[in-house]
């Protein structure tokens, strides 16, 4: 099965590596990633028990809200490393990384 | 397998959140330890969030396509989807914002059809930048049975339920020649080709004569047909004011919006990529100036302030067919400019008609006296209204204006003229419901209780952009000039 992904736009960036796989674009997260999934996680959380003091259900609704959180926050950090490493985005420590 | 991950990784987010939202709405609204709570402004909020992250994720998406399967680009993301999928979220968000005082004042407390608002904006997010009748149709079909079901979702309102089925019936039919028209018989077997790419080196310059070119045309036709029906164009509208004026008042507003961006961008790529020649142009443009005709004057009739919203949003997408119609460039960026500038006025007047329904008005004649009791709710009405009408300074006019211009520019000189004609005569019904509030007495005195702070907000929102576009509409301009051009690129 051919899953090649192609640009549709030509990076502005020097690309590292035009596919990167799963484990290597997890593996390049910086702390922006980490405080952006952190962020987003956390604002999920304070909705969530914010939205849970009505119904009374404060605990299972921060729950909800924290994985709902945590979900988008990782794919957040994961577009941003991805993009990074294709050249989409601005690239200068995956450049001295990858390409020494 | 993860390489999918990059390109589909906002879809892969909103089903989940979905499924997440839909067994925690399911588990605690039926929990006898928690005394059954209602979770409409729960999941709501949920909801709203889970909508805001897929936004964020949505617009940092690198533009990518993917290659699948067979080495062909199912989907392609370039600027003009990135646009496309944009406007049906913003009024993804909007509309939940409406639903969690409406639906508590009305105390219909079903969790999950706030649930299922978000939910067909994942096929939104795959129809938009299809790049294959298949992928498309499997698109469509999702986003279809979500509506169905959505406008059924006031269980105890026969009204409701008659939409559901009436919607559910008559939306099989297009469904089911949409693809007969396109994925199965008549394109594919006269072409061998479901690819918008390889359906375009077929089509280009293609003459429709012949036993063949039956099958092509008959195709083609079975798109605009199945296409037309789902964005209420003329003369396959039918089932709209009924539909419309039966759903829960967040579901029209949803329903008058996100279905028509995400199948207006999808038939753009179908017609400028794949097949686009005199046969489409011509259904495209009688279709335009039905739409318009009707529009302005079934309204004229209507008693009831959510009908004339109906046909209006009929008329209006003639309005936008207008710009697709001309097939140039400057026509599919006042296609964008039209539905951005749609979508806008949509969302204001909706979010208004449930709060006026919460003090029991349901005809134009129990608005009377309006601008004396809320003078702020009446005057972003009559905003919205006027806006509607097409009158300067407002966005409405600014979006006709260049509607127009392009239809001139591609020298469909009948079509502008109808336009402006039939603009006219519309201007009748929405001027009307303004004279109403300022200078009519109602039937009966109703004390308007205040708009709740989340409908307040997004009314200060629409009506700002519906006021201010105009006076400068750069922004909207460069960006839609950008997404029109990569349509062509």
């Amino acid at each position: 099965m051919n899953t090649d992904i192609t640009a549709s736009v030509k990076p502005e960036y020097p690309v590292v590596d035009r596919n990167p796989p799963f484990t290597k674009t997890v593996a390049n997260f910086n702390t922006l990633d980490y405080l952006r999934l952190s962020t987003i996680t956390g604002v999920s959380v304070t909705v969530g028990y914010l939205s849970g003091i009505k119904p009374n259900i404060r605990g299972p609704s921060m729950v909800t809200g924290g994985l709902i959180g945590l979900m988008g926050g990782f794919m957040y950090a994961y577009q941003n490393s991805a993009g990074r490493l294709m050249g989409f985005f601005p690239n200068d420590a995956e450049v001295a990384r990858y390409k020494k | 397998m993860f390489n999918l991950f990059l390109a589909v990784s906002p879809e892969i987010f909103i089903i989940n959140a979905t499924f997440i939202l839909l067994i925690h709405g399911v588990v605690f609204s039926t929990s006898k330890k928690d005394d059954y709570p209602p979770l409409v402004s729960n999941v709501g909020w949920l909801g709203l969030l889970s909508v805001i992250t897929l936004l964020l994720l949505a617009a940092g998406a690198p533009l990518l396509t993917i290659a699948h399967l067979f080495r062909n680009n199912l989907f392609r993301r370039d600027n003009s989807t990135y646009f496309c999928q944009i406007l049906p979220l913003l009024s993804t968000a909007g509309t939940i914002s409406m639903c969690f005082d409406s639906f508590e004042q009305e105390r219909f407390d079903a969790s999950e059809s706030i649930v299922l608002i978000p939910l067909p904006t994942r096929s939104m997010l795959l129809m938009i930048p299809a790049h294959d009748s298949i992928a498309m149709y499997l698109a469509i079909e999702p986003q279809s049975l979500c509506f169905y079901v959505i406008a059924a979702s006031k269980r105890k309102s026969e009204f409701s339920t008659e939409a559901g089925s009436k919607y559910l019936i008559l939306g099989a039919f297009p469904s089911g020649i949409l693809l007969f028209g396109c994925d199965c018989s008549m394109i594919y077997g006269s072409t061998g080709a479901t690819h918008f790419d390889q359906l375009a080196k077929i089509l280009t310059g293609y003459e429709i004569t012949g036993a063949r070119s039956s099958g092509i045309f008959m195709g083609i036709l079975s798109i605009a047909v199945g296409s037309l029906f789902k964005i209420t164009a003329v003369p396959l509208y039918m089932w709209a004011p009924d539909i419309y004026e039966g759903s829960p008042t967040p579901v029209t507003a949803f329903l008058s919006i996100a279905p028509k961006i995400s199948i207006s961008a999808n038939m753009s790529r179908v017609s400028i990529v794949g097949s686009y020649g005199g046969t489409l142009q011509q259904i495209f443009f009688f279709c335009s100036i039905a739409s318009m005709i009707l529009g302005a004057l079934a309204a004229m009739a209507q008693t009831k302030v959510k009908r004339p919203l109906a046909h209006s949003s009929i008329g209006h997408v003639g309005y936008i067919r207008t710009g697709f119609s001309c097939g140039t460039i400057e026509g599919i960026q006042s296609l964008l400019i039209g539905i951005f500038i749609y979508a806008s006025m949509t969302i204001d007047a909706f979010a208004i008609v449930p709060a006026l329904r919460q003090t029991r008005v349901k005809y134009i004649a129990d608005l009377g006296a309006l601008a004396k009791t809320n003078p702020i709710s009446a005057m972003t009405f009559s905003i919205t209204m006027f806006s509607y009408a097409g009158i300067p300074p407002l966005a409405g006019f600014c979006s006709k204006f260049y509607l127009f211009f392009a239809a001139l520019g591609c020298g469909a000189y009948f079509l502008a003229p109808v336009g402006v004609v039939t603009s006219v005569i519309g201007r009748f019904y929405y001027i009307r419901l303004a004279k109403r509030m300022f200078f009519d007495r109602p039937r009966t005195w109703i004390l308007y209780e205040p708009m709740d702070r989340d409908k307040s907000l997004l009314l200060a929102m629409t009506s700002s952009f519906i006021t201010s576009s105009f006076p400068y509409p750069s922004p909207l301009f460069d960006l839609t000039h950008q997404m029109a051009l990569s349509s062509y690129l």
